[in-house]
């Protein structure tokens, strides 16, 4: 049991384990969702399970579930739904953000992988960079669609990050011979020749 | 003391004495008396200046007799010599400044020598003028003052009249400008001032005219050979008549406006200019164009840079000939010489160009390098430079090749092609197409000897180092030690008191050094296979822990064979087994299925064989489809009716084209190379930067080809995702070795 973990999370734990799994399944997950309001593909799960360092996309262990909420200290479902302003705030932050992003790489890929697959990259991306955060993140999806078409490598997530942070709109102090990744310099190149900065 | 007993002199008596002297004098300086005083009058002259200044105050007269000596030369110069020189012009005035300069130098000497005394005491005493400057500076000041300006241009004209051809009084000039000099005493300030600036603005002037019109009309070595005998003229002006330092800045004056000035139009003329002469091999011209372009600072660049232009499209011409005419050919395979040959004589002749007209000079040498770095990487008729050197250079190293590629020059036309390898960057390449046909060579007994092999392996190492000839190196040993093995291995059979049901040679080959062959798997004839067994058994018994892998699809077989007469035929082993499966099966006519699956070998190889036995020079079997190629629904039969002139014949195979092979394992080896240089420099060095990781491993593999920088980035990244190295979190544009 939760150490010394008050009961009436773990209470609330119960409500949706999965008995035989002993741990939170996608059916419970989705319930969980319904109960707090929230759709469970908003970004604010991600959050959430940011919260709890849940290993694995779609199941939730004890621990994590009770460590989460209380994480973000709450131990109710309407406790939780009142925090659910706070923690989209938190994607605000820029540091928590970056770990936030940086998780959500480790949590979406699949166990025994290195690399994330390009569906699945390019469902979670557009949630946590939107386009008020990065304009082109329309293009950069397009981009990876047509042209790359292969799984997204932990350095290409993480540098992407970087890239959005330093570059301006247009691209002006991109540096080929830099260290970015090769996908990167593509992308850039692309956008360049095809004339649609600023678009 | 000595008591003076003189009688004291008065000044105006002894100054009455003195100038008395002085105007008996000036009746010399006019040519009215024919020689000046004589010594004795000269004497007493003196000795009255001296009493005069050794008298004791008041009666010292020293400072009135400075005062004097002075006045003497104003009053002269103002009577006598400044209205001889007033009216007169050109030649005439400068005869008549140089004779007063003349006279007036006698004058400050005569007088000096008079006066010598002041010299000596008063001028030391209250640290004044000495007594020749005095003298001079009352010429300079006056007189020459005066009419510098009408001296300087009459000299300026007739050095224009000198320059146009016509006869000049040069010692008259050179006298005149002497006292441009003498009246510096000691500085050159009153020459350099009061006429060498207008002498070089004039010169400028002057040339700039012949210039413009030369430009206009003649040709570039017309230009150039009238631009250097005017250049040889200044010099010998400078000796005649102009100051010896001036003589830089006079030259470079004329060299830049007749050379620096029209340097590119001369150059680039369109049908004289540099390239017009090299293509008519004026070797003369050349020279003298490179001879006065290297007067100029950096003149030699331009010229240096339109000669490679010309190499350059030299070369590009030689490529699209090349590749006009092989779109005409037929057989496109064929392997065409023709590039590297012309490319030698091409490098020959303008090499001789730099060493006979060019001065050997480095620019020129570096011009002709970059030029060929150029072409070279570049590609004819589809292949690359480096393929062609291959191919060239193993024509030349088979059985027959020398004596009608190198024209009997072997060694010199391969140390040529060696050192051509400095100018492709994809030596790699190079090295692995040489090793694919150098192992032909060896493996079929190709080679016009093993001399001369080695004899190039050691001239590669020497221009590309030794790692780059080890593997070749070890082919050609391979084939040393297979020799010595080979007797063993008769002793042995010797020794079982065995003997091969089916003879054969056996070459064991280090598969380390030999390119990467597909292993053949194929049903071979009984007695062919007990004889394989036999060498095995020999080497496990020898050799044991390296293990032997059979390459059939290497190596010939001897068939004797009878068609109406008998023939030896030598074959690859799958188109002897297509042979004896007809024997074996004792069959005349066999179709492709019924082959595949007695040789039990791929569909390709069969294809291969079965092309070179009926549609290849000598048609040993018959095939029931007209096609021009075999089909799998085709049958076979021996071709009864052949028959040629020669009793052994060899067939060949169709060539398989190894360039896309090549390409594929040299692009394969590189990823390698980029990969382990990478993780080598990481780990010497830790930490480093993103560009001067790729300095270092560009640094690192040029020798042996050009990585390009995205080869680079990619392989960065792969490592990354294997973890060898990482970025740094704080400097992303850093990495970290992970130890």
């Amino acid at each position: 049991m939760g150490r010394g973990r008050n009961k009436a999370l773990h209470d609330l734990y119960l409500e949706y384990e999965d008995k035989t799994a002993k741990k939170v399944l996608a059916e419970g997950i989705i319930r969980f969702c319904e109960d707090i309001g929230i759709a469970p593909e908003d970004v604010v799960m991600i959050v959430i399970c940011w919260h709890m360092d849940a290993q694995t996309m779609g199941e939730f262990t004890e621990e994590e579930f009770e460590g989460g909420l209380e994480d973000i200290g709450v131990d109710s479902i309407t406790s939780l739904k009142a925090a659910i302003p706070s923690l989209r705030k938190e994607l605000n932050d820029r540091k928590k953000f970056k770990e936030i992003y940086e998780y959500a790489f480790m949590f979406s890929r699949e166990n025994n992988q290195k690399c994330l697959q390009l569906d699945v990259a390019l469902s979670v991306w557009p949630l946590l960079i939107t386009k008020e955060k990065w304009k082109y993140i329309d293009l950069w999806c397009e981009f990876l669609q047509e042209h790359h078409k292969k799984a997204i490598s932990k350095d290409t997530w993480t540098q992407l990050l970087d890239f959005i942070d330093v570059m301006d709109d247009t691209f002006s102090q991109y540096d080929p011979t830099g260290a970015w990744p090769y996908l990167i310099d593509e992308f850039v190149a692309l956008v360049k020749e095809q004339g649609k900065i600023g678009n | 003391m000595v008591v003076d007993t003189r009688k004291t002199i008065d000044f105006e008596q002894g100054w009455s004495e003195i100038n008395a002297g002085v105007e008996e004098f000036k009746l010399f300086l006019e040519g009215v008396k024919e020689k000046p005083e004589s010594a004795t009058v000269n004497m007493s002259l003196y000795t009255i200046v001296y009493n005069m200044c050794t008298q004791k105050t008041p009666n010292d007269h020293s400072k009135n007799l400075y005062v004097r000596y002075q006045q003497i030369f104003d009053d002269y110069i103002h009577a006598s010599v400044l209205p001889a020189l007033k009216d007169t012009h050109d030649e005439f005035f400068l005869r008549k400044f140089v004779h007063c300069w003349k006279n007036h130098k006698l004058m400050v000497r005569w007088m000096k020598k008079i006066f010598n005394y002041l010299d000596r005491y008063y001028v030391v005493r209250y640290n004044l003028v000495d007594l020749q400057a005095v003298g001079v500076d009352a010429f300079k000041s006056t007189v020459y003052e005066e009419v510098k300006g009408k001296a300087r241009d009459a000299v300026l004209a007739q050095m224009e009249k000198d320059r146009e051809g016509e006869i000049v009084d040069t010692d008259l000039l050179r006298d005149t400008l002497a006292i441009f000099q003498e009246v510096g005493m000691g500085s050159m300030e009153a020459y350099e001032n009061d006429f060498e600036v207008y002498m070089l603005q004039s010169t400028q002037k002057y040339y700039r005219k012949c210039a413009t019109a030369w430009i206009a009309e003649d040709t570039t070595p017309d230009y150039l050979r009238k631009a250097e005998a005017r250049l040889l003229e200044e010099e010998v002006r400078v000796d005649k008549y102009l100051h010896v330092e001036g003589k830089s800045n006079l030259l470079r004056e004329a060299d830049a406006t007749l050379l620096q000035e029209y340097e590119m139009r001369l150059l680039e003329k369109p049908d004289s200019g540099l390239f017009v002469l090299l293509s008519d091999e004026r070797t003369e011209d050349i020279n003298r164009m490179f001879r006065l372009f290297s007067r100029l600072p950096e003149g030699l660049e331009p010229m240096a840079k339109v000669f490679k232009a010309y190499i350059e499209e030299k070369g590009s011409d030689l490529i699209r000939q090349l590749d006009t005419a092989n779109a005409q050919k037929s057989n496109k395979d064929a392997a065409d010489h023709t590039f590297i040959k012309k490319a030698i004589s091409l490098h020959d002749t303008f090499t001789g160009i730099v060493n006979g007209s060019l001065d050997s000079a480095p620019l020129f040498h570096k011009a002709l390098r970059e030029a060929f770095e150029s072409f070279f990487n570049k590609t004819v008729s589809g292949r690359s430079v480096p393929e062609l050197m291959a191919l060239f250079a193993d024509a030349i190293l088979r059985k027959g090749g020398a004596s009608k590629l190198a024209e009997d020059d072997m060694d010199g036309t391969l140390d040529k092609v060696v050192k051509f390898l400095a100018y492709i960057s994809d030596r790699d390449m190079f090295a692995e197409f040489y090793r694919k046909k150098l192992a032909r060579r060896l493996l079929y007994s190709t080679s016009c000897g093993e001399d001369a092999e080695k004899g190039m392996l050691t001239r590669l190492k020497q221009q590309c180092g030794q790692q780059y000839t080890s593997k070749m190196e070890g082919m050609v040993q391979d084939l040393q030690i297979a020799r010595e093995k080979e007797l063993d291995f008769r002793s042995w059979l010797d020794r079982k008191n065995t003997s091969l049901p089916v003879d054969m040679n056996v070459t064991v080959l280090t598969t380390g050094y030999w390119p990467s062959y597909k292993v053949l798997e194929m049903e071979l004839p009984e007695k062919m296979v007990e004889s394989l067994e036999c060498f095995s058994k020999f080497h496990e018994e020898t050799a044991k822990s390296r293990r032997l892998t059979w390459q059939l699809g290497l190596g010939s077989v001897h068939l004797k064979a009878t068609f109406g007469k008998s023939y030896e035929l030598i074959l690859s082993p799958v188109q002897a087994g297509v042979l004896l499966s007809f024997d074996t099966l004792s069959q005349d006519t066999l179709s492709f299925q019924q082959l595949m699956d007695t040789m039990k070998i791929p569909q390709d190889d069969l294809s291969r064989s079965l092309h070179s036995l009926c549609l290849g020079k000598y048609k040993l079997l018959l095939k029931s489809t007209p096609e021009k190629k075999i089909l799998t629904t085709d049958s076979f039969s021996i071709n009864n009716k052949f028959v040629d002139r020669a009793r052994r014949i060899r067939v060949p195979l169709p060539p398989v084209d190894d360039r896309r092979k090549v390409h594929e394992e040299v692009d394969k080896d590189r990823k390698h190379a980029v990969d382990a240089a990478i993780v080598r420099i990481m780990k010497s060095r830790k930490t480093l930067s993103h560009s001067d990781l790729m300095g270092e491993v560009i640094t690192q593999l040029q020798r042996a080809f050009h990585p390009d920088v995205k080869v680079i980035k990619k392989s960065i990244e792969g490592l990354i995702d294997r973890e060898y190295i990482e970025r740094d979190s704080s400097k992303t544009q850093t990495y970290k070795y992970i130890a």
